[in-house]
């Protein structure tokens, strides 16, 4: 108890402007969900990324001194996933490139490393850290009958909506555009001269865009889920099987034909099968972004695709935030 | 000073004026106004053309479960727009100003309501940052508002860990900690032990009596009710059966005195009965001595003192809040006339 205790105290305290409540809504939401020691584990995990593609970084830009480096480093590109997509942004890499060719290929290698890094293990853990922070934040909520201290305070549902929008798009910026930005300041400084940046300059903005473009209809959808059940495992379950079930669906779709293309060798275009996977939609729309629109002809049906995820989802988040008071 | 006016004293602001709402002037000092308030979900009406007006104090909302006193709350709050009819809290209009009226409003909800994980002084801390308080002084004024409660250490405990009576105090605490000039507390006593319930009916009587502020209980414990409220309003299927002061309720039909004697009460109704008083025995060995007049309590002390029958209690009779409530429920009380004032 209290040393000394006045009991009731009117309150004069000035008050700050209402446009903060969506805000503390967002960082509570973010001080609660960091109470989870996996989630922790998870966001180091998302870092652990970086160390591996700051080797092909080092590599490219210190590969003029010596062409077994350069030649490392195309085994390296060569190796990851979708690297056609490089050659057809930039042709064929050279055995050994120049001064003035290094300067020609480094916008689209940088791009290419960055979005591999997205693309990839960051998308892996950004399902998984999905999966972990959105269910509860609205289904516990209703569960817990918490939208009545919300809502009995002078907030409305955007405030609320964007509160909590804003905890899942701060742990999907800590994995997804923290990282690339990182790796690009890291590519800048292992770089031969900072001057590099004025050839680089727009990756920045293209990781912030392509960023955007996975965290809106993702966090979207999984606070629409969250909010269309009670019990958040039934949400996490939701969350999972919508990914699991898009990538099974593509990969049954494109098996044969891919299997054959490569048979007969000629490039398999996957077409409208993309958007059966949101998986392969946020990769096309990320890719377009990057600066790769040639080798993804599906991106608008894409960005298409996912606007109207993120509409349907904010409509069912509307509906469903206000559906405890109506009854 | 009017209610309304020391509602927007605080705050420095005006609230739009009773007229404003187009409600009539008896409306002027009422804190809740409400002019034939309906609301329906489809077919099913669950409040039915309800017109009353709260005065300043501490009213006691009361109800059989499905009276449609929730609905009522979530309209007031302007959390749900009522089918027909006109509202208004603090001089405001429940439905074009909700949001003004929920920062002048604290509300203590009945269920359950916490954000897991979080200790008890960060959620009253969070319920003063929605009402706009900065960072820091949401701090200071939780810990202040929770050693008002009587929250000791476990104020840091994480609130799934509190017991019912604790999760009572956090309620009333995040209601109160915005100095709402208006406090609706649904069922604030239940589930405390009866020492806390003395506390918490303190706290809610000091709240009026000292700092002005207007207080609805909504409540089953009917004792609660008697001990608190200086108005009291019943809802009964959607209606208001009753709706007066607890003063004028609890007054009897006809005026009568409550008698205790030492020994059998037979004894002291047969000597009252001698003297052409009308005495019955009432319950639990009382006696009933109709009219309170001043002649009839000087007859009823003389006749002990020729009688020798010692007087334990002399007091007028007073109709019990189980009555009133029952009374009401059933659509017979006499203040039901009152509803509509």
């Amino acid at each position: 108890m209290p040393i000394h205790n006045p009991g009731y105290l009117p309150c004069t305290t000035a008050r700050v402007t209402s446009f903060t409540r969506w805000w503390t809504i967002c960082v509570t939401g973010i001080v609660r969900t960091l109470k989870s020691t996996w989630l922790k584990r998870l966001l180091f995990a998302a870092f652990l990324p970086l160390l591996a593609f700051a080797g092909p970084f080092l590599a490219f830009e210190q590969s003029y001194r010596d062409p077994q480096i350069w030649r490392g480093f195309v085994a390296v590109i060569k190796g990851m996933p979708q690297s056609a997509m490089l050659s057809a942004s930039v042709g064929e890499l050279p055995p050994w490139p120049t001064g003035d060719e290094f300067s020609r290929i480094r916008h689209g290698t940088w791009s290419f490393m960055l979005l591999t890094m997205l693309r990839y293990p960051q998308s892996f853990l950004i399902v998984l850290v999905v999966g972990i922070v959105a269910p509860p934040l609205i289904s516990q909520d209703l569960r817990t009958r918490a939208y009545l201290i919300y809502f009995s305070r002078p907030i409305t549902r955007l405030e609320y909506i964007l509160g909590k929008v804003g905890v899942v798009a701060f742990f999907l910026v800590v994995i997804s555009a923290l990282p690339a930005l990182i790796l690009y300041v890291v590519g800048l400084l292992l770089s031969p001269s900072l001057s590099i940046f004025f050839e680089t300059w727009d990756l920045p903005l293209r990781v912030v865009l392509a960023s955007l473009v996975l965290v809106i209809p993702t966090t979207l959808v999984a606070l629409a889920i969250s909010s269309l059940t009670l019990e958040s495992r039934y949400a996490a379950f939701a969350w999972f099987a919508i990914w699991i079930v898009g990538h099974v669906t593509y990969s049954a779709l494109t098996a044969i034909p891919s299997f054959e293309s490569q048979r007969m060798q000629t490039e398999y275009e996957p077409g409208w099968r993309i958007l059966t996977s949101p998986y392969q939609m946020l990769g096309n729309a990320q890719a377009y972004v990057f600066g790769f629109g040639e080798s993804v002809p599906m991106a608008p049906a894409s960005f298409g695709a996912l606007l109207l995820v993120s509409v349907v989802s904010l409509m069912i988040l509307f509906r469903r935030v206000n559906a405890p008071m109506r009854v | 000073m009017t209610a309304n006016e020391r509602a927007a004293d605080p705050r420095g602001a005006a609230p739009s004026s009773a007229q404003g709402t187009d409600l009539p002037a008896s409306a002027k000092d009422a804190v809740i106004a409400l002019e034939g308030v309906t609301k329906s979900y489809g077919s099913f009406r669950a409040l039915h053309d309800i017109t009353t007006h709260i005065p300043p104090g501490v009213t006691g909302l009361l109800g059989p479960n499905g009276a449609g006193k929730s609905t009522l709350i979530k309209i007031l709050l302007g959390l749900l727009k009522a089918t027909t009819g006109k509202a208004s809290v603090l001089g405001h209009d429940v439905w074009r100003d909700n949001m003004r009226i929920r920062e002048l409003v604290g509300y203590m909800p009945e269920d359950d309501c916490y954000l897991p994980s979080l200790s008890g002084v960060e959620c009253v801390q969070f319920a003063a940052r929605l009402n706009r308080f900065p960072a820091i002084e949401s701090l200071r004024r939780a810990h202040e508002i929770l050693d008002f409660c009587g929250a000791g250490q476990e104020r840091y405990r994480p609130v799934e860990t509190y017991s019912t009576g604790m999760r009572q105090k956090l309620k009333f605490a995040q209601a109160l900690v915005h100095d709402p000039p208006l406090l609706i507390l649904d069922e604030p006593t239940s589930g405390l032990d009866p020492d806390e319930r003395e506390s918490m009916l303190n706290r809610i009587k000091l709240l009026h009596a000292s700092h002005g502020k207007s207080i609805v209980i909504c409540t089953h414990i009917l004792p609660d009710v008697q001990q608190v409220s200086g108005h009291v309003v019943i809802l009964a299927a959607g209606r208001v059966s009753v709706a007066n002061s607890m003063t004028e309720l609890s007054r009897p039909a006809s005026p009568a005195l409550h008698l205790r004697v030492a020994g059998p009460p037979e004894r002291m109704i047969a000597a009252l009965n001698e003297r052409q008083i009308d005495a019955q025995p009432g319950p639990l060995g009382s006696v009933v001595v109709m009219g309170d007049s001043e002649d009839s309590i000087r007859e009823v002390w003389r006749t002990a003192a020729q009688h020798g029958i010692a007087i334990r209690s002399l007091a007028p009779a007073r109709n019990s809040m189980e009555t009133i409530f029952l009374e009401a429920v059933r659509g017979s009380v006499g203040g039901g006339s009152d509803a509509n004032s």
